[in-house]
């Protein structure tokens, strides 16, 4: 913890200022925008993808005779390899990382804290440029000949070497994900050092926001697993690039196609709480925020977000149970995977006591709030199913696992970035958005999220297995047509309801003008609150000492002696009782 | 469907606005529902096999866990948000004593117990005794041996033939069209020469990943005599879609007369490959594959 | 106790940044472990898959000229422990002597070990023909692209040394690049063992 913190002067010039800015609000908002961008990039794809479910080989309308001219506008098998696989990448490494960690991370760490700005704005910097090299390495991989990477999210060898996918597309992507990773990494040191050091006098781990837990433990996730993608990326390439066989076994060599496996899910799987940890946080603060209660059992959801984290590492062979792993260890990872469940109770519980009893404002964010635990329960108990061998057997690699996984990393994480943005948007930008747009959008995207993700979940439960360009190819999943068919006019509602979103966003980002009542609306007490909205460079004239939790809400003894429901954590005020443990 | 219908239902589908399309959804879903096949459509596949069941029996008990769990939470929101709205006042409750944690724990403890307990034993249980026990398949006396060959896109079958060896003159090879006998159990040994594939039977609940470079086990059981969807369940390339078999359920007596006569035309074949010689027994023997049939462990 | 804190003297900012500096190093460090990691795994996967090691009819590599090389990339890290030493005690002539010949013995070990490709290859040990092979190519041109990062903070070291920045009390980059260069060769050792000894 330190009060001792440089101050850097303000840059003066626009490039400075807005572009190679090594300032963690000016950063926050780049991965904001870059973020975005893939999203509404990713989100197309989706759509595509839906429409081909929906009308397989039918001509696309508006963008098909663009997209797809050599077919007459309708998607080739070819063309919908690349689709889902580009889809995948993009939303996980190019829309939900910036945007929950790159973000998330860089809003709020240094605000959160009491921090003037991370603890290397230059490295900080980096970061951000090293990933736009990435999305455009993405870009790139799209146009080029021989087309884009098409092995499936997962990459997984043979299928993604030269033998099966001999495209530079592929490798472009491959050099991505290296790329983003190394991005990434930067960041995560540079927020565990600025958790770790830069902390405001007072603000003892036990006294951070929960959001800044599941930055911070995500962080650490990520410095410690991204690496591993890291190393089955580097030999993946030298198989692509240097004909070695290291994943190449069949006809053509002697490598092993599930050592890829088990590199990617031993990252894989702690990439899946990085994406909701941070999520989570979030929400777990807003809920309290809006009940104007206590974060219910604050200790104990920091342990379930520390045991799970640590769980996190030891659970990817359930991404593997059918690719002939060992029963003794698949029975070990069956075990340890139902065991996750255990403090992913204990947090969904403090979530459902913490809004029990409280006084509830529906405002924007909380409806996001409330709707991000409506889809993760459905998300998770989904997750039950799939945890164990037997059941695994008929429903690994079905449209149930992706409805589930939907659930948890799309519906769950995208809900949470829509609360995050509306809840500090005014921070941002010194303006607020419009509240009743904000809540369209919540109903409309409540509505689609569910369609479409409850729509793959039964048609997975009913046997349609992943990735095939025309489904009812199969007798056993042609009278699923209509059903899918039905999940596509969701998923187009989610698509349209989106531009409610982009609409209020962009409109309060340009329009002129600073709101009133700007500086803390939501009345709440964490410290990005105590400053002025948009805040300063160096966000605190003095580094502000902090008294409290950050859940301080509806204590009696305060509204009685100062009127209001809330009290700040840098507001010294002294209990009657000393409850504070 | 007449095409018209389609036509307008995709212009539908993109054009108007969020609404409209929704209600278009609703009557559509509406009129798909009505026909007969949807009714028996959603949920599980018929089950032909003798150990399915297993597989439903869990997917319906953690079915209804599960749902009764998110009715609970349901609930759970839409009553704090009526009862504990804006003008309740609020409780001031940390909940960190040490009865919320004993409380707490005991609830997770107790849902971990109940649902994922069931479901670790119950899996535990098939596993061991049905789904994985090869050893156990091995010794039983009416069963037959398949080896799979998967390459994109096809799935190829071997049958050892009357002299119970593989790779021998007398097998027989199929390609994407597998006939077992009703009532047997069915041992499969897969391998792959290019990429990973999966073999998915969705109407007898099992699936195995077939991975070049190394021979993969799974077998069933069926119980119902017609033809049947077998899939592969791994993104293997383009066609992926398109790697479909069909199996053939017969009932014994059909299926040992087919192979019987299946057995006469390879060694026939055999035969004459042999006696032109040359290239022709060149070519013959190259597109010949198959192994001694492993061990099980 | 909340003090006006708008400047910082140039000492605390130097403290300050000197212990962020140390942890985000062990963090990288940290962070590269598991790379390493999951390429030795990788190593462990693929050699227990193959049936002899090295397979049948690929030229073995030798066992000398690595464990020569192995030494003096672990005398370049003594070096620099001995640099340390010396600038802890003031002595800033040796502490340039020391990270100098530690730089060399850097150099040199980049040299022997392009020297060892070229011969290997001359022989006929190819990248694609083998795991053996990959492997060694692998793992010996990635190591080595760590190994010519560090000799550029060393370069740097040196110089600095020269032109006498570094001070008794204020001497961060060479600690951190100290820290780099150690993981360097630790990380070389289970390299060494597993490719050339097994």
């Amino acid at each position: 913890m330190s009060e001792l913190q440089p101050i850097h002067a303000a840059p003066t010039s626009f490039i400075k200022k807005h572009i190679f800015s090594t300032d963690h609000k000016v950063i926050a908002k780049q991965f904001l925008w870059a973020g975005l961008l893939f999203l509404a990039l990713g989100g197309f794809l989706a759509m595509l993808i839906r429409w081909q479910w929906a009308f397989p080989g039918e001509a696309v309308p508006f963008v098909g005779q663009g997209m797809f001219p050599s077919s007459d506008g309708s998607i080739t098998p070819s063309g919908y390899t690349k689709l889902f696989t580009n889809h995948g990448l993009i939303m996980i490494f190019f829309a939900i990382t910036p945007l929950l960690i790159g973000f998330f991370g860089n809003l709020l760490i240094p605000l959160q804290i009491g921090a003037r700005d991370m603890a290397f704005p230059r490295l900080n910097m980096a970061s951000f440029w090293v990933f736009v090299l990435s999305q455009l390495l993405v870009l790139a991989s799209l146009v080029v000949p021989l087309g884009a990477a098409a092995a499936g999210w997962t990459t997984y060898p043979p299928l993604s070497t030269n033998i099966a996918t001999p495209g530079l597309g592929q490798t472009l992507m491959v050099m991505a994900l290296f790329v983003v990773g190394i991005s990434t990494i930067m960041g995560a040191i540079n927020y565990i050092v600025t958790i770790i050091g830069f902390r405001a006098p007072g603000m003892g781990y036990f006294k951070m926001p929960l959001s800044i837990w599941g930055l911070w433990l995500a962080s650490i996730l990520n410095l410690l697993f991204v690496p591993v993608l890291g190393s089955a990326g580097l030999l993946l390439l030298f198989d692509r690039l240097f004909d070695t066989q290291f994943f190449i076994a069949g006809a053509s060599g002697n490598g092993d196609p599930i050592l890829f496996q088990h590199l990617f899910w031993l990252f894989g799987h702690p990439e899946v709480y990085i994406l909701i940890l941070p999520a989570w946080g979030v929400i777990a603060d807003f809920l309290s925020f809006f009940s104007r209660k206590p974060s219910y059992f604050y200790k104990g959801s920091v342990w379930a977000l520390v045991t799970i984290s640590i769980l996190s590492a030891l659970v990817y062979g359930h991404h593997m149970f059918v690719a002939g792993m060992s029963p003794m260890l698949g029975k070990s990872f069956m075990l340890l995977t139902l065991a996750i469940s255990i403090p992913a109770e204990l947090l969904f519980l403090n979530w459902l006591h913490t809004i029990w009893k409280g006084s509830i404002r529906l405002t924007v964010p909380m409806l996001f709030s409330l709707g991000f635990v409506f889809v993760f329960a459905l998300g998770g108990l989904t997750g039950i199913h799939l945890g164990t061998i037997s059941t695994d057997l008929y429903l690994h690699d079905t449209m149930f696992v992706v409805g589930h996984f939907h659930f948890t990393l799309a519906a769950a994480t995208f809900l949470a970035v829509f609360a995050g943005i509306y809840f500090w948007f005014p921070k941002m930008f010194g303006r607020h958005m419009n509240q009743r747009l904000g809540k369209i959008h919540f109903w409309t995207s409540f509505i689609g999220i569910n369609g479409v993700f409850t729509g793959q979940l039964i048609v997975g439960y009913a046997g349609q297995h992943r990735r095939l360009y025309d489904p009812y190819e199969y007798t056993f999943i042609k009278h699923l047509q209509p059903l899918n068919e039905w999940t596509t006019y969701f998923a187009f509602f989610l698509g349209v309801s989106s531009l409610v979103f982009v609409v209020n966003f962009f409109w309060n980002v340009f329009r002129r003008g600073h709101d009133e009542n700007i500086d803390n609306p939501w009345e709440v007490g964490t410290l990005e609150w105590t400053v002025p909205s948009p805040p300063h460079h160096h966000n605190f004239d003095t580094i502000p000492t902090v008294f409290h939790g950050p859940h301080e809400y509806s204590n009696p003894e305060v509204k009685k002696a100062l009127g209001k429901d809330w009290l700040a954590q840098t507001e010294k005020f002294s209990f009657s009782k000393q409850d504070d443990s | 469907m007449t095409k018209s219908n389609n036509q307008f239902k995709r212009i539908i589908g993109v054009l108007v606005t969020a609404l409209s399309v929704l209600i278009v959804g609703l009557w559509h879903g509406t009129t798909a529902l009505a026909a007969p096949k949807m009714e028996t459509g959603i949920g599980l596949p018929k089950d032909i096999s003798v150990d399915g069941h297993r597989i439903d029996w869990l997917l319906g008990v953690t079915n209804l866990f599960v749902t009764i769990l998110f009715i609970m939470v349901c609930l759970w929101i839409l009553i704090a948000c009526i009862k504990h709205g804006k003008k309740h006042t609020s409780d001031y409750d940390h909940g960190e004593s040490k009865h919320t944690f004993i409380a707490s724990l005991t609830v997770s403890a107790l849902v971990f117990l109940i649902v994922d307990g069931n479901l670790f034993v119950n899996s535990m249980i098939d596993i061991d005794y049905v789904f994985w026990d090869f050893a156990g398949v091995e010794k039983k006396p009416d069963l037959v041996r398949i080896e799979i060959n998967a390459h994109q896109w096809a799935w190829d079958a071997r049958y050892a033939g009357p002299d119970g060896q593989f790779n021998t003159k007398d097998d027989v090879v199929t390609l994407n069209q597998i006939n077992v006998p009703k009532d047997a159990p069915i041992l499969f040994q897969l391998a792959s020469v290019d990429v990973i594939h999966s073999f998915y039977l969705p109407n007898l609940r099992v699936k195995q990943d077939v991975v070049p470079g190394r021979i993969t086990h799974l077998w069933f059981q069926a119980t119902e005599l017609g033809d049947f969807d077998i899939a592969c369940a791994q993104h293997c390339g383009v066609n992926h879609y398109l790697m479909k078999a069909q199996l053939t359920v017969q009932n014994s007596d059909v299926f040992q007369e087919w192979i019987r006569q299946q057995s006469i035309d390879s060694v026939r074949l055999y035969e004459t490959a042999v006696k032109e010689g040359g290239i022709h027994e060149k070519r013959f023997q190259e597109t010949q594959w198959g192994w001694p049939w492993k061990k099980s462990l | 106790m909340t003090s006006l804190t708008n400047t910082v003297s140039p000492v605390q900012a130097m403290m300050i940044r000197s212990s962020s500096a140390m942890i985000g190093m062990v963090a990288f460090i940290a962070s590269w472990a598991m790379l390493f990691g999951g390429l030795f795994f990788a190593f462990g996967l693929l050699r227990l898959g193959s049936e002899a090691w090295p397979p049948v009819n690929v030229i073995n590599l030798p066992i000398a000229l690595p464990a020569i090389n192995t030494g003096i990339l672990l005398s370049s890290s003594v070096l620099l422990m001995v640099a340390m030493h010396y600038l802890r005690k003031g002595n800033e002539r040796a502490t340039v002597h020391a990270l100098l010949i530690a730089t060399i013995l850097g150099i040199m070990f980049v040299v022997t070990q392009a020297w060892l490709w070229n011969e290997m290859s001359g022989l006929g040990l190819n990248l694609s023909d083998s795991h053996y092979g990959g492997l060694f190519y692998m793992f010996t041109v990635i190591h080595v692209i760590h190994v010519v990062v560090g000799i550029g903070g060393l370069l740097a070291l040196t110089i600095n040394a020269y032109r006498g920045r570094y001070t008794q009390e204020s001497h961060l980059p060479v600690r951190l690049w100290s820290m780099y260069w150690h993981f360097v060769g630790v990380v070389w050792i289970p390299m060494f063992v597993l490719l050339f000894l097994s």
